[in-house]
């Protein structure tokens, strides 16, 4: 903006595609019941707007943006509980997939394949899902790639918890090979997959138990650099979660400020009284912090190639603790503000909850993403040497 | 006042500031005694004032390129507490309030710290209501009569000049009656008695005014405009923005860390929790701020600096505790109660700090009045029942 004097730090401020982005995205969504979208919500937001394809590289038809974008387009998905394949297929999936281009350790057809699927992914033609369980935090796999004699690649497994797999038409799955190896594959028709709903906590974005019994595949990529990529993905899916929980602290805000205004009980309105307003008060604090950590998440994630490694991850996990831990007692708040009718299953305020309690464990625990700030802040555990792995402490940061 | 000059365009602005600089340090040298007054001189004090009152009429935003400049060219950061509430408060208020004469009276020895400013606002009968205040001022021809008792007015021992906030006219609603001065500290009828507080330290005081008599000259603003006077000094004083980003682990956080690094023999794996948790909690806040910091810095600031009162405080409050408990042996001790004897505050024990840390959720807006504004301002929330906003200052029950 004319008249600024230069900034050196990572910016805070969203930029203003994000901005658009996001108010594009929530224009869609209006009148949709939170948890409840409509039919055809994914061809109005995934293609249409071209979310599908936010974070796919323009030289494969996305628009080539950053997580600064995603993780907009995430907040207003979570603020208006939106239920697309977002998460799993724009975000985890492309992101595994975008960062597998490149790499030659993959079958001949791997390098077409692949381009052929990032494009129709960015299209928002298909959906596409990474098979790990959601607790997953560094990839590991949880199914065996077999490759026959005759050139045939087919996996085997059964893996429990994972998510977006009943919509993904296309399933990403990190494999090992028989010598042991990590590599990634893409299972090529249904033969041989079979795909079981859980009875999930979130029931807007359950989880899924998927059965692979030979089902033939093509190998995308193998190696360190193809676990490389699944764990940046992961990386990004976690600052996508934590932006998605800052927009339900958005609704929280908004829904206690709104019930306040208009509950009456001793013949004056709920919001007259102290402890309710400094309640959501305190909130809206909250939600400024969650706000900014998580914008800083994005923004580093995005400076990666110009930053520490450490300091990257440093800024994801404190992102990831900070802002489930926050939208989780916010919505609990939200509850107690709204007495009873806030428990009751039409009010939309159970399945922020349970979205929110959910996503606690999803791509490590709080306690997982708060021992890793604490190793990479050099903050070391009793019996832990200081200086181990850590990010130069007192005034480093690039903010 | 004059219309604002028309903005110049960025790199006309950085030029003169880098002209501005490079001449101040050719002339007087980094580590000149003078170097503060002639900061003023050059416009490079507060670069929003008009020229001839320490700045170059330009915006604000410009104010942190400025100390950058500063920095690069050798200049030492002038002490930011050295008449905090002279160039934090008083100034602004006077730019805003004050006539010419008082701002050129007053602007440069507040910025060089010459002269130290005091406020004083709150009474024994007036904290958190400060428009409930009751020190009278009486127009007595062109001079003004005041009596009554200040309270928690820091640097008051030490200053030259005060901001007085006092009622005028008792029979109009309380928000109306109230004026506010310039109040020269050394008036005979002023009598100053230092307040001591838990840690030990005295950094506030009890004001005694008897029959002080002030010009009317020393009158900011109209009469009766008081409180709308007072809530720029407040505005001043709760917006503490610092003009440069605040580093990772600065002040208590970083204490904190320290201590955990370098004594391996105190952790335990609560604790552990424990100073995690205080750690991402300061950089929550950090980040929040430096939000704040930025949005200010573009020239939109909006409410988000509504809660950096309330959540630097509670912060602090958390990390202080953990720090005060972390070391058993020190939690027994104390090291100096006699505040002309203590160590600089960076050297006091985890003891001092935790004390000193209480009182951030009172001092300069209490943690519920803070929530309540966010409230009301913010959130639009129904108001509580209150006294009707005509009842006459007289007739509120005292």
């Amino acid at each position: 903006m004319a008249g600024d004097p230069p900034m050196s730090a990572l910016s805070l401020i969203e930029s203003e595609d994000a901005t658009a982005l996001a108010e594009q995205v929530r224009a869609v969504a209006r009148g949709w019941t939170p948890g409840a979208s409509a039919p055809d919500a994914w061809e109005r937001i995934g293609a249409r707007l071209g979310v599908a394809g936010l974070l796919v590289p323009e030289a494969y038809g996305g628009a080539g943006a950053g997580m600064r974008e995603a993780a907009a387009v995430a907040q207003a998905l979570g603020r208006d509980l939106v239920t697309v394949p977002y998460l799993t297929s724009a975000v985890t999936a492309t992101t595994v997939l975008t960062g597998l281009t490149g790499l030659t350790d993959g079958s001949p057809a791997a390098a077409d394949t692949l381009a052929e699927l990032v494009a129709e992914l960015a299209e928002g033609a298909a959906v596409a899902t990474v098979v790990l369980p959601a607790t997953s935090v560094s990839g590991d796999p949880a199914a065996r790639l077999e490759e026959r004699a005759d050139g045939a690649a087919v996996l085997h497994g059964r893996v429990a918890g994972v998510l977006g797999a009943g919509e993904a038409d296309r399933l990403v799955v990190p494999v090992r090979d028989a010598d042991g190896r990590y590599a990634v594959a893409l299972v090529t028709g249904s033969a041989g997959v079979t795909v079981t709903r859980e009875t999930s906590l979130d029931e807007t974005r359950p989880v899924s138990v998927v059965e692979l019994d030979a089902a033939p595949a093509v190998l995308l990529a193998r190696g360190a650099a193809a676990q490389q990529a699944v764990r940046r993905a992961i990386r990004a899916a976690v600052v996508a979660v934590a932006a998605e929980q800052v927009g339900a602290m958005e609704w929280a805000v908004e829904a206690s400020t709104a019930h306040l205004g208009v509950r009456r009980q001793f013949g004056r309105e709920l919001g007259s009284y102290q402890s309710l307003r400094h309640l959501v008060a305190r909130m809206w604090i909250d939600l400024q912090q969650a706000r900014a950590v998580t914008l800083h998440a994005a923004a580093a994630l995005d400076a990666a190639d110009e930053l520490p490694e450490d300091e990257v991850d440093l800024a994801v996990s404190l992102a990831s603790v900070h802002a489930r831990g926050r939208a989780l007692s916010c919505l609990e708040d939200t509850l107690q503000v709204h007495g009873g009718i806030g428990f009751t299953w039409e009010h939309p305020l159970h399945r922020y909850l349970k979205r929110s309690l959910s996503l606690g464990a999803v791509h490590g625990t709080a306690d997982h993403h708060s021992d890793e700030v604490a190793r990479l802040a050099d903050l070391p555990a009793p019996g832990a040497p200081v200086g181990a792995g850590a990010v130069a402490g007192a005034g480093a940061s690039h903010v | 006042m004059t219309a604002a000059p028309e903005p110049r365009p960025d790199t006309d602005v950085e030029t003169l500031l880098r002209a501005r600089v490079d001449a101040l340090v050719a002339e007087h040298g980094p580590d000149s005694p003078d170097l503060l007054g002639a900061r003023y001189d050059a416009g490079l004090a507060f670069v929003h004032h008009p020229e001839g009152l320490g700045g170059l009429g330009i915006s604000a935003v410009w104010q942190s390129r400025l100390e950058e400049l500063l920095v690069a060219a050798g200049v030492p950061a002038p002490a930011p507490y050295r008449n905090p509430l002279g160039t934090g408060t008083a100034v602004p208020t006077l730019l805003a309030h004050g006539t010419r004469a008082l701002q050129e009276r007053h602007f440069r020895p507040a910025w060089t710290a010459e002269e130290i400013w005091c406020q004083l606002f709150s009474e024994p009968g007036a904290g958190s209501d400060l428009a409930g205040l009751a020190t009278r001022a009486v127009l007595d021809g062109d001079t003004w009569v005041v009596n009554g008792q200040k309270v928690w007015t820091s640097y008051a021992h030490r200053a030259r000049w005060g901001l007085l906030l006092a009622r005028t006219d008792p029979e109009l609603p309380k928000h109306q009656g109230m004026t506010m001065f310039v109040i020269d500290m050394h008036d005979p009828g002023v009598e100053v008695r230092p307040l001591r507080q838990a840690t030990g330290g005295q950094e506030f005081n009890e004001v005694f005014l008897s029959d002080v008599r002030i010009p009317d000259s020393a009158r900011l603003d109209a009469r009766g405009r008081g409180w709308d006077v007072a809530r720029t000094t407040l505005l001043n004083e709760r917006a503490a923005l610092g003009a440069r980003p605040a580093p990772r682990e600065d002040g208590h956080i970083g204490w904190l860390a320290q201590l955990w690094r370098e004594r391996p023999d105190l952790r335990t794996p609560q604790l552990h929790g424990r100073v995690v948790d205080a750690w991402i909690r300061a950089e929550a806040v950090r980040l929040a701020n430096e939000r704040i910091r930025q949005l200010a810095a573009t020239g939109r600031p909006g409410l988000e600096g509504s809660g950096a009162k309330v959540q630097h405080a509670e912060t602090t409050q958390l990390v202080a505790r953990v720090r005060a408990q972390l070391d058993p042996e020190a939690a027994l001790r104390y090291d100096e109660w006699d505040p002309d004897l203590a160590p600089p505050r960076e050297e006091r024990v985890a003891g001092y700090h935790y004390l000193r840390s209480r009182p951030m959720s009172i001092e300069g807006g209490t943690t519920q009045i803070l929530l309540s504004q966010i409230a009301d301002r913010v959130l639009g929330l129904p108001r509580e029942p209150a006294l009707p906003k005509e009842t006459p200052w007289l007739e509120i029950p005292r």
